[in-house]
């Protein structure tokens, strides 16, 4: 069973960054320096994996989850 | 996993203190071979390349118990990639390039907690995607999901 705190959220570096950067509206130009950015914020937290997690469990479709974006969670999951 | 950490963790200081301008030139040569490699037909090549750094990394360490952590871990790292596909690959790729920079600044304490956590990372999608896994679980309760499209994504 994976152990995911349910209180990951409070302690997330995303908390102090810019919600856009994890919601581009594109998948080309500006969008993909900031999901470069956001990825670079989920590279310092501590609860990435957490957060990967959740996104997978619950289906999220878009934005950047735990370093990933969504076309990468959509890799991972066709790998499972 | 868990029990593999320590070793490596150590493996990794041990080699970022004996780093060679040489060795580090093949590390750094090695980490561009396999990002000119393309993840979606390439996925294969690509893994095995990524798992070269552990086998350069033993030899920098030179000695035989780190050679023997870092050998083992090439072997499990590759089964790994290859099982998690290519979704890893931007987490390897950005994980790799701060490795380096540490290997280059002599930093081996963060080397080191870089290698642990790119492991961490790694074996948690892969426990996710494994069969008998928690996400093969629920995808099996759930309709496909569509290929993500490259228009404009909405709010989540």
């Amino acid at each position: 069973m994976l152990d995911i705190k349910q209180d990951w959220r409070s302690i997330a570096e995303c908390l102090f960054a810019d919600p856009d950067l994890f919601f581009p509206m594109s998948s080309s130009g500006k969008a993909l320096q900031q999901v470069a950015e956001a990825k670079e914020v989920c590279a310092r937290c501590r609860v990435r994996r957490d957060c990967l997690g959740f996104a997978l469990m619950t289906n999220q479709r878009h934005g950047v989850w735990g370093g990933l974006s969504e076309e990468e969670r959509y890799q991972l999951e066709r790998a499972s | 996993m868990e029990e593999r950490l320590p070793q490596v963790q150590a493996a990794t200081r041990s080699a970022c203190l004996r780093m060679t301008g040489t060795r580090l030139e093949a590390l750094l040569d090695s980490a561009d071979r396999a990002s000119c490699l393309a993840a979606r037909s390439q996925w294969g090549h690509k893994a095995a390349a990524y798992a070269e750094i552990f086998d350069l990394l033993a030899e920098a360490a030179g000695d035989p118990a780190a050679e023997r952590a870092l050998a083992s871990t090439a072997r499990f790292m590759h089964g790994v990639m290859l099982a998690a596909g290519r979704g890893t690959d931007g987490m390897i790729a950005s994980s790799r390039r701060r490795l380096l920079a540490c290997l280059r600044a002599g930093d081996a304490e963060g080397a080191a907690l870089e290698m642990e956590e790119h492991l961490r990372d790694l074996h948690f999608m892969w426990r996710l995607v494994c069969p008998g896994g928690e996400l093969a679980a629920a995808l099996g309760a759930r309709v496909p999901p569509p290929a993500p499209s490259t228009a404009a994504p909405g709010r989540a």
